[in-house]
């Protein structure tokens, strides 16, 4: 049985779904009108786009417009980031999107390529919709981290300071603080690793069986993907806080976060 | 030539330009020296002990350390030869004896000899209570504990300068009696350069051979 085809008369109604939670926001003061209108149109502007790129990428399968397109998506997925963890005193962006490149790009790789066995390995049918499920996923668990040991650092600065004046160099005075964030990153994906087929059935395999895909093996690609998941957040969270950890700290070992600063100082490059 | 343990080369700290907290410290501290920094509370006391051991950094000037520029040793190593000591306790949720072996974990410290139960143990029931265990958690222990503890730690690494910062602010006259008692004794039997901050010098201190300095109008003299 072939996917059932969903017009633009329906695609329109359902902005009554759309029309109800803003009806929601406006009885209980939410002020969340705009904020939905904004997601709304942007939901049909970046949805669409993406389908007119991949259908062109699909049909053109070269390796570097797929590796181009992918890194976009990197790219976007690091300026939510930045977005959505506050703190401004330490530069993350680069460390983030550097490690969110290699690592999300590896994994990648090796599910299409070994796991999965696309050839070529870069089949921009499998490589895009998986990568977008590695950024999407790990993107979180990236951002949770970062808040988290931008809060610890800033929360333990006494802590911090006390073992680094005892003679501890920022690795030795942070450990625990580094430990901590890479733990609050992973657990999310762990707890849903548990709850999946239960409690939800994820996008993905919705989405194959919808579109006719034998229930079986829309698991099978689903448990590819929720391992997949928990290896790219893990190196994902890793690479990122051991990067950004690095740059809370002068060349003297002083911590910058929370630090009355004189003008004109840098965190270490 | 003889080489002071510190000479100040017109220093200045301030986080902004045209405020700065001190300028134009023009000083030195000989080996053995115990020295008190006097100020009112917010004038730059601490930020002035912190640049002792780089935990800050001066807006201008120079530090030399044993007359070459206070960077030439690792950071760690200055550190741990030049203790800073924080005016509020800071402890890991650990034991006592966690805490007291906190430094020991560090590179920095490994050549310098871990303290058996039994030293702990003294120094214990020297500092704080012979009624203390090593294995209770550090947590319960009232703020004037916690920063014996943090006296006791810092002297565990065998410092040559301790930087105490308002040791005895927050402490009840008993363990502000202990802490002033052991880093006189620090200085004067074990010759341990102290350079201290407080508003509000003890009688305890008030030798000849210790020598007051005064933050005021934005200068540190000596009084």
């Amino acid at each position: 049985m072939g996917t059932l085809e969903i017009g633009t008369f329906q695609l329109v109604l359902c902005l009554i779904f759309v029309l109800m939670s803003g009806l929601c926001s406006l009885l209980l003061s939410l002020k969340l009108e705009r904020d939905i209108l904004v997601g709304t149109v942007r939901t049909f502007a970046q949805l669409f786009l993406m389908g007119y790129t991949l259908r062109y990428v699909f049909e053109f399968s070269r390796v570097w417009v797929v590796l181009l397109l992918f890194s976009g998506m990197i790219g976007f997925a690091a300026w939510t980031i930045r977005g959505r963890v506050k703190e401004r005193t330490v530069p993350f962006f680069r460390p983030t999107l550097i490690s969110m490149l290699i690592t999300y790009t590896a994994v990648t790789a090796v599910v299409t390529g070994v796991i999965v066995q696309a050839r070529p390995w870069y089949l921009p049918q499998y490589f895009i919709p998986l990568g977008g499920m590695v950024v999407g996923n790990s993107m979180t668990a990236i951002a949770v981290s970062l808040d988290r040991l931008f809060g610890d650092l800033r929360s333990k600065r006494q802590l911090i300071e006390t073992m680094l004046c005892l003679g501890a160099d920022y690795r030795e005075a942070t450990h625990e603080i580094l430990r901590e964030a890479v733990r609050a990153g992973m657990i999310p994906t762990i707890n849903s690793m548990m709850a999946v087929g239960i409690v939800f059935l994820p996008g993905m395999m919705t989405g194959q069986i919808l579109g006719g895909t034998d229930p079986v093996l829309a698991i099978k690609y689903q448990i590819v993907v929720m391992l997949m998941l928990t290896a790219s957040t893990a190196a994902g969270s890793i690479l990122v806080t051991f990067l950004v950890r690095r740059r809370c700290f002068t060349a003297a070992q002083q911590l910058i976060i929370g630090a009355a600063r004189k003008e004109g100082s840098r965190p270490t490059p | 030539m003889h080489n002071p343990l510190f000479q100040f080369e017109n220093i200045a700290l301030g986080f902004r330009e045209d405020r700065p907290l001190f300028r134009e410290v023009n000083l030195t501290v000989e080996r053995g020296d115990l020295i008190i920094v006097r100020g009112a509370s917010g004038s730059g006391k601490s930020s002035f002990l912190r640049l002792l051991n780089r935990i800050q950094e001066p807006s201008a000037g120079r530090i030399l350390f044993e007359g070459r520029s206070i960077e030439a040793p690792s950071v760690a190593s200055l550190r741990r030869r030049v203790a800073y000591i924080h005016q509020t306790p800071a402890l890991i949720e650990d034991t006592i004896a966690a805490n007291l072996l906190l430094p020991f974990r560090f590179k920095a410290c490994r050549e310098i000899p871990i303290p058996s139960k039994d030293d702990l143990r003294s120094l214990l029931a020297r500092f704080l209570s012979a009624d203390l265990a090593l294995d209770e958690p550090a947590g319960t222990l009232s703020v004037g504990q916690k920063q014996r503890l943090c006296l006791i730690r810092s002297l565990l690494l065998r410092p040559e300068v301790l930087l105490p910062d308002e040791p005895t602010s927050a402490l009840d006259p008993e363990s502000a009696a202990i802490v002033e008692r052991e880093i006189l004794r620090a200085n004067v039997e074990d010759g341990v350069t102290v350079v201290m901050a407080t508003h509000r010098p003890s009688a305890v201190y008030s030798s000849d051979r210790i020598r007051h300095w005064r933050l005021h109008n934005r200068r540190i003299e000596e009084c």
